[in-house]
């Protein structure tokens, strides 16, 4: 039976801390060496194709920073707290807890098995998660620790930058006023990685003109994007049909999707303009 | 203070790893990161379990663990340890479990390997939903994958459980 790279798995070493530093201190000493690990489901499948484990693992499973969810006040704007450790699964389930664009999100990741064990804070520090899309489009902002100190980024800016610091939780506006959207391009209906991932959000005012407008793309190949100039495009606009017009035209440009085997970057530019547009058009009408 | 003396590690090769399998208990000495599903089929001949893709992608190795559906290849002995395990083989006592009583009377397999990680997902679901509808059915099994029977048989199985539930 052929079980590619997970020979490398034999001689690795899990670590339990029980603390942020302890787990800090250790991904120091041990750097490329090692790496956090909470649910594994997306790292295991790397190490299947041959991608070489880690001689240290760092489990993240008795951090109580990163468990269970909450409200918090920040800069008087109420936000759900959720812990890094919060289970795909979890967050699909409680439609009266979360979002619904982060249910939504929760629901088009993966199947049932792999949710069960995927955590948001994973699908996050991967980089390509489906969730981060959807997380991007309600402003959600991340707390983090870097060894020194605890601190909120928003996630729009760490996706831009390659930051090693730990996720402790994520934080949601509980804003359930906006309109929103959530859709996934895969190779079959269920449990396949993403072609492209869009979602977007946006309020619609008493004069029909759209607001607060985000708009966010991923893919599985794709690093998660927001299209701020597309976004600007729209905020304050009435809907009509030059102005979607000129909207796609600038999704088309903005948008930087990667050309993989399976799909071209000018097809996946082509369907995420075609989405993006219908989807509000629908939305605003 | 020494990094060893702060955080519990599981030094390779072997760690104690201790688990409750359809309701008995297991003692066994293996290295932290060996899969549940290797553990379980090489270790302790749960063969029920059976083996795959290895990625999680084909639900062949599904069991339930603390009452939640994993895919066995996806859970390293770390992750299940104080764990209690479900396999196919803890699903029928003397009898056959309704649901593969099902199985069989709907043609709801064929050559049979996809079928234990298909029973255990809708053992899964039934439990927790039992008047699941045929969406909530497809996506409850949306991560078992089945080469030989088109699922038609396989979702009529499902739906005679839930009639046969229902009729109690």
């Amino acid at each position: 039976m052929i079980r590619q790279g997970t020979t490398s798995l034999i001689d690795t070493c899990v670590w339990m801390p029980t603390s942020l530093e302890e787990a800090w201190d250790l991904k120091k000493k041990y750097g490329e060496n090692a790496a956090f690990i909470a649910g594994g489901t997306l790292m295991q499948t790397h190490w299947a194709k041959g991608l070489n484990c880690p001689s240290h693992l760092i489990s993240l499973d008795h951090m109580n920073e990163m468990k269970g969810w909450g409200e918090e006040l920040v800069n008087g704007q109420t936000y759900t707290r959720l812990g890094a450790g919060i289970t795909l699964d979890f967050c699909r389930q409680n439609k009266n807890l979360f979002h619904p664009l982060l249910v939504e999100a929760a629901k088009n990741i993966a199947a049932p098995a792999v949710r069960n064990r995927g955590t948001i804070g994973g699908n996050i520090a991967n980089g390509f998660g489906d969730m981060i899309p959807a997380l991007l489009a309600m402003d959600a902002f991340l707390t983090l620790y870097d060894g020194n100190s605890t601190h909120s980024l928003p996630l729009s800016d760490y996706i831009k930058t390659n930051n090693q610091s730990l996720i402790i939780s994520v934080l949601v506006p509980e804003d359930q006023t906006k309109r929103f959207f959530y859709k996934k391009l895969c190779h079959r209906e269920a449990f396949t990685p993403s072609v492209i991932t869009v979602a977007g959000s946006f309020n619609l005012n008493e004069k029909r003109k759209l607001t607060a407008v985000r708009l966010a793309l991923s893919g599985g190949s794709t690093h998660p994007q927001r299209l701020y100039e597309s976004e600007q495009l729209l905020e304050g606009s009435t809907l009509t049909n030059n102005h979607l017009q000129k909207v796609y035209q600038v999704i088309n440009e903005e948008f930087i999707p990667s050309t993989d085997p399976f799909s071209t970057a000018t097809y996946k530019r082509l369907v995420a303009s075609n989405w993006v547009v219908s989807e509000i058009a629908r939305l605003a009408t | 203070m020494d990094m060893k003396e702060q955080a519990e590690v599981m030094t390779p090769p072997k760690m104690e790893l201790s688990l409750t399998i359809n309701g008995a208990n297991y003692e066994l000495q293996v290295p932290p990161t060996k899969r549940l599903v290797t553990i379980l089929r090489e270790e302790l001949n749960f063969t029920g379990t059976k083996i795959s893709c290895e990625v999680g992608r084909c639900g062949a190795c599904a069991v339930q663990m603390n009452n939640q559906l994993v895919n066995s290849c996806l859970v390293m002995a770390y992750q299940a340890n104080h764990a209690s395990i479900i396999t196919i083989e803890g699903l029928s006592g003397e009898e056959l479990d309704p649901i593969q009583r099902v199985f069989l009377e709907e043609g709801g397999f064929q050559c049979g390997y996809c079928t234990p990680g298909m029973m255990m997902a809708v053992h899964a679901l039934l439990a927790t939903n039992q008047a699941p509808s045929e969406e909530q059915i497809q996506e409850a099994l949306s991560g078992n994958l089945c080469r030989c029977t088109g699922y038609g048989g396989i979702i009529r199985a499902v739906q005679k459980a839930i009639s046969n539930n229902n009729q109690k």
